[in-house]
C-alpha cells in the first residue's frame, strides 16, 4: 500500500480540544466522500491491543463484506 | 452493531469499529495528543460499553476517518473488492443489517449464474432516538462533555 497524502486537517484540528461549532463543523465532509459504487481509498489501520498495522484492503479481500463503524468513546 | 456482526460472521462477513477522534472530549476521555493515550481510549469501548468486535485505531491525524467523512458515528461497508456499497453519516443497526442481508442476498444470485448490473440509489433511513443513553454517554466522558453539548445545543439532546 502507498503511503496515504497528508491529512486535511492538523492533529490538532481534528483532536479538537472542545465540542464547538468552529472546531467540530471541519470534520463534517461527508458530502466530499467516496460515492456509493466508487472503490474506497486504502488506509493502514492498528489492532487495538496488539498495535499490529493491517490495510483496510486486506481486511475487504478477505471477505465477502467488510463492515466498518467508525467511532469513539464520546 | 455487535449483534449484528455475531449474526453475519458466519457468513464470511467481517465487522470492525474503527477508531477515531473523540467527538466529545470531556475530563475521563480527552482529546487525543499521542497515538498511545489513544490506544488507551480505546479501551474503554470495551471496558464500558462491551464492545466485542475487533477495534482498530485509525491513525492520530484521523486519515481514514477524514477520507471517509470525517462525521462522529459513520458506518460503510465494502466489497471483497473495495467498492463502497454502502455509506451512512450514521450508525443504525437495523439500517446496516438491511444493507448486508440484500448484499449477501446479491452475492448468492451472482452464484446461481444470475446476470446483475450494478445501479445506484439514494435513500433516508431513519433511526430511534436514544436522548437518555446519549446523554449517559456524555457523563461518562465527563461534565466538560455535557456542559459543551448543552452549549451547543441548547440542552437538547438529540441523539
Amino acid at each position: 500500500m502507498t503511503t496515504p497524502p497528508p491529512a486535511p486537517l492538523s492533529v490538532e484540528d481534528y483532536n479538537y480540544d472542545a465540542f464547538v461549532e468552529e472546531k467540530f463543523s471541519k470534520l463534517s465532509l461527508f458530502d466530499q466522500s467516496p460515492a456509493a459504487g466508487e472503490k474506497g481509498p486504502d488506509f493502514p489501520i492498528w489492532e487495538r491491543r496488539s498495535g499490529d498495522s493491517i490495510s483496510l484492503s486486506d481486511l475487504w479481500r478477505g471477505h465477502e463484506l467488510l463492515i466498518v463503524e467508525f467511532g469513539s468513546f464520546t | 452493531m455487535d449483534r449484528i456482526a455475531d449474526r453475519f460472521a458466519g457468513r464470511n462477513v467481517k465487522s470492525i469499529f474503527l477508531y477515531t477522534n473523540e467527538a466529545h472530549p470531556g475530563e475521563r476521555y480527552p482529546h487525543h495528543r499521542t497515538f498511545e493515550q489513544k490506544r488507551r481510549q480505546s479501551g474503554g469501548l470495551v471496558e464500558e460499553y462491551g464492545v466485542g468486535r475487533e477495534i482498530y485505531l485509525d491513525s492520530l491525524e484521523g486519515h481514514a476517518h477524514l477520507a471517509y467523512g470525517g462525521m462522529p458515528n459513520m458506518t460503510w461497508v465494502f466489497s471483497r473488492s473495495g467498492l463502497v456499497l454502502y455509506k451512512s453519516d450514521w450508525t443504525d443497526a437495523r439500517s446496516v443489517e438491511s444493507a448486508v442481508d440484500y448484499y449477501l442476498e446479491v452475492a448468492e444470485r451472482r452464484r446461481a449464474k444470475q446476470r446483475l448490473a450494478p445501479f445506484r440509489v439514494e435513500r433516508v433511513d431513519f433511526h430511534e432516538r436514544n436522548a437518555e443513553g446519549f446523554h449517559r454517554g456524555l457523563v461518562k466522558a465527563g461534565p466538560k462533555a455535557v456542559r459543551e453539548f448543552d452549549e451547543a445545543f441548547g440542552g437538547e439532546h438529540k441523539a
